[in-house]
């Protein structure tokens, strides 16, 4: 830890930083809450059994009470369940999407920055510009409905529209890094090119990257519900949040909770992680003394 | 007796930043006259920056604090000006040149743009509504007047096709439009050629001599300084410590801190490189009791630690913060 | 004696979309061991590109460079042979930008010894030894780069460039970003330092003052050309070139003394002209108060004056 330069200190004063804004306090309490019902779901949810495969036509369509926080859909399934499940989803989707595009785009971004002006660059760079034209949900939709839609196809789809947006970040980094004394003076030292990129230059872009981490997976989770809402991301009885609001809004507005609730979790998600976002950017930020 | 141009009072001004409170103004006492040509010197981070900043009133608040203190111009307390008129003070009454040009010109509008938004909110400011043509007639004007070649051509270009030194000039022009009664200029020559540095200078220079305006030059190179200005001021970790005029503060430095400085810069005769002054700025956090130099000072006395001394006439209009030339106040 | 260092013809030019920016225009010189060469000029002069082309972060465009004898090759310096590179290193003029913010003393100065193969263990003892020369307490090894002040941040950027034992070291305004006081102290370390361990310097500012007292030779260059070359107490009591008269007599000096020593005050007339419409002949024709005829049209010739001491200038010339 202490080679990352992480102590008591420094955790404190990070802190600091970040708890300045009491709107990234509220951030971090919901996405860790969300977390915590992500991990926990099985437990805690009342009716976990109501997340797969169930039907209980007499008990359908109940309006939220007591026994049924968020009401009951057309299935007679519990929706307050379906929604903790359903956040499982989403953010499984996130993760899987960024733990693949982060370090292929990161990786890209930093050979196409330290060799700038050259053909390498010109080609990560013009691939990358490809990518970036097409408008995300429209490559999304392309590719899922060339695939069968599935969770996992929506994910892969997300996955090859995504990975640009890092490489373009990074590359912005490492293309002006790529001319300070440091990295000069690294070269007239000997360091292999390895070195450079990974020893020099990446510790210098891991601040925007985290922060655009953050605000990424509530982008990630936007699009994924926005498949799984015209069908093409997760498919029934999974309770994915866009599944749900899309079985429901055929009922609007008498039978409003089916479609609400889920509708509601999502800008929750996506508001937490915003906000948790914006506190990691503070906390990263550069200090002015 | 004619009330001083600008009088800064008993300032203090600390920053709050995650550490603690930095108490970098440590009671600044200054007084301006019309048409006086004064030079500010002192190391980076002594405090010469945020003096002026506070004339100003473009220190920002947070984490900036100003727990005491007053500033007069024109016998009016800055501090208590109301948002109108203090717009007005800076459109017509003080301005500043900033130490780097290229920062100072916004990169997306051309010349004649920013120095026609001048003119003109300075021209209604004082209730004149101004044509296009006569916009471009001043900005034409004051381009001659800083001695800028081509100035037609000048006005279309963007500040990204020029020179520093050329920018620098620009934002001269642009501080004397609106520069009547004083005008700060932070560093102007530092970040130029010497040749051209040396131009700019004596520009400046020349236009203060014809309009009468006051200035205030803040240099750490005290050969910069010398050719332009009448009176010195050396400040030293948030406080005054010698005020002299220029001939009397170089052939006869009282502050020890002062005489280390001067003999710090190598000499064109040679003698080579002197050592320098020993230590460092303090901490402004903790800063030490009594006189901040006093952990560096090889004449501190143990009064030195207790109190901060006072500013103190030695005579001629010279004034020193030093024990080692008396205890009382003046 | 052979000179360590020896440049010749040597040029760097530059495309861009404006045109060709002749950075160095076919300049000579030599550095002999344990000797500071000083390279004087304004900006676009071409003094910095110079270093920068020698210690290869530029490839230089044409001439000849000789270490120690041997030709260097005209690439850049991730190209050169490791024991070349090991031979020169540079400090830069802004301690800000040559340590990485995101590392720590400790990674700084290992990664030379590293890449140059010191065995592990004793890669702590000579950093150690390393701070000790820059009088710089040993717990600097743990701090992060931006923690410590401008002055000793360029102190460690100084101890690294010595930790592969080099001949030659570049300094590039090392204390241009600093404050009067810890010039002092740093340009004292690098002459202590050079006594002790006989480096040569190539040593680049803008001031002249500092210049005088820490140069042997000095060169003084101008839009990419060099136009006088002469021991420093020569360079600064009996310039030859105009230019170089026109540089001293604008140095903002304090005493009388040194007002005096300057030349007489030549006012600088207008710009330098912008480095992509050189103006034929003389480069610094346009400038020039004693301008000639033959300055138009014909560049003049390097020709030793007095013993070491070298002009280009038609004046000197027949």
């Amino acid at each position: 830890m202490e080679k990352l330069g992480i102590n008591k200190k420094s955790i404190q004063k990070n802190w600091y930083k970040f708890s300045r804004n009491p709107l990234s306090i509220i951030g971090l309490t919901v996405v860790v809450a969300i977390i915590f019902i992500t991990l926990f779901a099985d437990f805690i949810a009342p009716y976990p059994e109501h997340a797969g495969w169930y039907t209980d036509f007499k008990n359908a369509k109940l309006p939220p009470s007591f026994n049924h926080p968020f009401g009951t859909d057309t299935m007679g399934r519990d929706v307050l369940s379906r929604v903790m499940f359903g956040f499982r989803y989403s953010l499984m989707m996130a993760f899987v999407v960024l733990i693949i595009v982060v370090p292929i785009g990161t990786f890209l971004g930093l050979i196409a920055g330290y060799y700038n002006n050259t053909w390498l660059d010109t080609m990560i760079m013009r691939l990358t510009d490809i990518f970036v034209a097409i408008p995300s949900l429209v490559l999304a939709m392309m590719i899922s409905a060339l695939l069968k839609p599935s969770l996992f196809n929506a994910m892969i789809a997300v996955t090859l529209l995504w990975w640009p947006w890092y490489s373009r970040l990074v590359y912005g980094i490492s293309s002006s890094l790529r001319n300070e004394y440091f990295i000069q003076s690294a070269e007239m030292i000997g360091a292999s090119p390895l070195h450079i990129l990974f020893r020099e230059i990446l510790p210098n872009t891991l601040a925007p990257i985290f922060t655009k981490m953050t605000l990424d997976v509530a982008w990630v989770i936007l699009i994924g519900s926005s498949l799984s809402f015209i069908g093409l991301g997760a498919q029934p009885p999974t309770p994915d949040l866009g599944t749900m609001v899309s079985d429901g809004y055929k009922y609007m507005p008498e039978i409003w909770w089916v479609s609400m609730f889920p509708s509601l979790a999502i800008v929750l998600t996506i508001l937490g992680f915003n906000l948790l976002g914006d506190g990691i950017r503070d906390m990263l930020a550069a200090e002015v003394y | 007796m004619e009330k001083p141009l600008l009088d800064i009072q008993d300032l203090y001004v600390n920053y709050k930043i995650y550490e603690g409170t930095l108490k970098v103004l440590n009671g600044i006492n200054l007084k301006i006259e019309k048409s006086e040509k004064v030079g500010l010197i002192g190391e980076t981070g002594c405090g010469k920056t945020t003096t002026m900043k506070s004339i100003l009133r473009i220190l920002p608040q947070p984490p900036a604090i100003i727990p005491r203190g007053k500033i007069f111009f024109e016998g009016e307390n800055i501090f208590e000006m109301d948002s109108k008129r203090l717009n007005r003070l800076r459109r017509l009454g003080i301005s500043m040149i900033f130490q780097d040009p290229t920062a100072s010109l916004n990169p997306v509008f051309k010349v004649g743009e920013q120095l026609g938004d001048i003119i003109k909110y300075g021209a209604l400011e004082s209730g004149e509504s101004l044509s296009k043509e006569e916009i471009k007639k001043r900005s034409l004007n004051i381009l001659k007047e800083v001695a800028l070649p081509d100035p037609e051509r000048l006005l279309d270009n963007y500040p990204i096709q020029l020179s520093g030194g050329m920018r620098q000039r620009i934002c001269i022009a642009m501080a004397l439009i609106s520069a009547n009664r004083l005008l700060i200029a932070d560093e102007p020559s530092t970040n130029l050629d010497v040749t051209i540095g040396d131009q700019v200078l004596r520009l400046i220079g020349n236009i203060v001599k014809e309009k009468g305006t006051s200035v205030i030059l803040i240099s750490h190179a005290l050969g910069a300084v010398k050719g332009l200005v009448d009176r010195v001021i050396v400040m030293y970790a948030g406080n005054i410590i010698e005020d002299a005029k220029k001939d009397d503060l170089f052939s006869n430095p009282l502050h020890p801190y002062t005489s280390g400085l001067i003999n710090s810069v190598p000499k064109l005769t040679g003698g080579g490189i002197p050592t320098g002054i020993n230590g460092r700025l303090p901490n402004y956090i903790d800063p030490p009791t009594g006189c901040r130099f006093s952990p560096r000072c090889i004449h501190a006395m143990p009064l030195c630690r207790e109190r901060t001394p006072p500013m103190i006439d030695v005579g001629e209009k010279h004034k020193v913060t030093c024990y080692l030339f008396g205890e009382g106040g003046s | 004696m052979e000179p360590l260092l020896s440049i010749e013809h040597l040029k760097k030019y530059f495309n861009t979309e404006r045109g060709i920016v002749r950075a160095v225009d076919d300049i000579s010189f030599h550095i002999n061991r344990g000797e500071t060469f000083g390279l004087v000029g304004e900006s676009g002069s071409g003094k910095s590109t110079t270093a920068f082309t020698v210690m290869g972060v530029y490839a230089p465009t044409a001439g000849k460079i000789f270490f120690n004898g041997e030709e260097v090759s005209l690439t850049r310096v991730t190209k050169r042979p490791q024991s070349i590179k090991k031979e020169m290193q540079m400090v830069f003029q802004d301690p800000g930008s040559s340590l990485n913010p995101r590392q720590s003393i400790k990674q700084i100065l290992e990664l030379p010894l590293k890449v140059h193969k010191m065995a592990e263990g004793k890669r702590v003892e000579k950093m150690i030894e390393l701070l000790d020369r820059v009088e710089l307490p040993k717990d600097y090894l743990n701090r992060n780069s931006p923690e410590i002040g401008g002055g000793e941040k360029q102190m460690v950027a100084i101890a690294r460039a010595m930790a592969t034992e080099p001949s030659l070291i570049a300094l590039d305004e090392p204390t241009s970003a600093l404050d009067v006081s810890m010039q002092g102290k740093i340009i004292n370390t690098l002459m202590r330092l050079q006594k002790e361990f006989n480096y040569s310097y190539l040593f680049i500012t803008h001031d002249l003052s500092l210049m005088r007292n820490v140069a042997t030779r000095v060169g003084i260059m101008y839009l990419g050309k060099l136009n006088e070359v002469a021991p420093a107490l020569e360079f600064f009591h009996k310039p030859l070139h105009p230019y170089t008269q026109m540089l001293l007599s604008s140095i903002p000096v304090i005493s009388e003394e040194e007002e005096k020593m300057k030349p007489v005050k030549v006012v600088s007339k207008g710009e330098i002209p912008s480095p992509v419409n050189i103006p034929p002949g003389c480069v610094f024709h346009t400038r020039c108060s004693e301008c000639k005829d033959v300055c138009f049209k014909e560049e003049p010739v390097m020709v030793e004056m007095e013993p070491n001491h070298y002009v280009r200038c038609h004046k000197f010339t027949n």
